[in-house]
């Protein structure tokens, strides 16, 4: 009587599943042991049979309808477009689009161009007046110039514009607007 | 290259490959070639025609959604079965769970329902034709149970080794061997009329 573990050997030796030196103990076990030997046959039949003979089958439903079922899912489980993402996109597709290199191109200079000479142009602001009126009667006007950290205020009486009255207060530096106020 | 109206003349990679791009109509193609394959291996895996229709349907399904995985490292046949193999096996997983008792381990215990199942016989003297012959080898097949037939499908249909049957099924090599023991025992048994001719 064949143990289980022989049994799977036996097996084994059909699949293909063995070491040489084992299976050269399995053949030999074949060849002296009739009830090895029906039990190889056996399980070399139940093998070679299936291989041989895989059942075919052929699917019950037509490709059209089976189709749409399945595109139906596909298109369902897509992810919805994001209008942000699509826009840019379109955005890049416009910029980048053979038809419009030259503006892109004139746009592009143009803004390394300003960006180059912002130190070399002097900001609008630093040449800002700004009029003050302390009082009724007195009145003035400052001028400041951030670049060169420079502030001029003009005070004058007001009854005598222009004339000997006028007292004229230049040049402080920014520290003394700040002390001023 | 027009890819446009010749699907049916290109090969399966250059189908993956402009279906992986989002192109719906080289992927219906590729369900045209392999969906019998597909539904035939599910078929002898769960031996229910409509729930293998529906399953093979969830196999295209997640075939396109991970259409970016397949790397061409096998052929696309042989991966979409694998991904139809996996379907099939967790659906008899979820099916077993619902049971209350495992008829598995009554068979696995004691010798076996398969055994009180009728034999296929055949009369030696009259040449089977080899579509009758199948037909024998299917019924026989859906009298086997679940972890029995399936380990002869991925065995010898599929020309897995036992630690490959072992991965796909989570279970040892060593119970791939008992199962695929027990299974070509009772195959032959049940086909102990055709192995007298084959013999």
């Amino acid at each position: 009587m064949m143990t289980l573990e022989q049994q799977l050997k036996i097996q084994a030796y059909v699949d293909g599943e063995l070491s040489r030196a084992e299976a050269k103990k399995v053949e030999a076990l074949i060849a002296a042991d009739p009830e090895a030997r029906g039990l190889y046959e056996e399980l070399k039949f139940a093998a070679t049979v299936l291989r041989e003979h895989e059942p075919e089958f052929k699917m019950p439903v037509s490709q059209e309808l089976f189709w749409n079922r399945i595109y139906e899912q596909i298109k369902q489980s897509e992810p919805e477009p994001i209008p942000v993402l699509d826009y840019l996109k379109y955005l890049v597709g416009v910029v980048f689009s053979r038809k419009n290199w030259v503006p892109v191109t004139a746009t592009f200079i143009a803004s390394v161009g300003i960006f180059l000479l912002k130190d070399v142009i002097k900001p609008i602001e630093d040449y800002l007046v700004v009029v003050e009126t302390p009082s009724d009667e007195v009145g003035s006007y400052s001028f400041r110039a951030q670049s060169e950290k420079m502030f001029v205020l003009w005070i004058y009486n007001k009854e005598n514009v222009g004339g000997e009255g006028a007292t004229k207060v230049e040049p402080t530096n920014i520290e003394d607007e700040i002390l001023m106020q | 290259m027009g890819l446009d109206k010749k699907y049916s003349e290109l090969k399966d990679d250059v189908l993956v490959k402009a279906a992986k791009k989002g192109d719906t109509a080289a992927f219906e193609e590729l369900v045209s070639r392999h969906r019998d394959k597909v539904y035939a291996r599910l078929l002898t895996i769960v031996k229910n025609e409509d729930v293998a229709i529906d399953l093979a349907q969830e196999v295209w399904i997640k075939t396109w959604q991970r259409l970016k995985q397949f790397q061409g490292d096998s052929t696309f046949a042989t991966w979409i079965t694998r991904i139809a193999i996996n379907i099939g096996l967790d659906y008899l997983r979820k099916q077993k769970r619902r049971k209350i008792e495992s008829i598995e381990e009554q068979i696995e215990e004691s010798g076996g329902i398969e055994r009180q199942m009728p034999i296929e016989t055949v009369n030696p003297t009259q040449g089977l034709e080899r579509e009758e012959l199948r037909a024998r080898i299917d019924r026989a097949m859906k009298q086997l149970s679940d972890e029995h037939r399936t380990v002869l499908v991925l065995h010898e249909f599929e020309g897995l080794e036992y630690k490959e049957i072992a991965k796909l099924m989570k279970c040892s090599v060593g119970t791939v061997m008992s199962r695929l023991f027990y299974a070509r025992k009772r195959l032959a048994h049940l086909l102990a009329g055709l192995k007298r001719e084959w013999f």
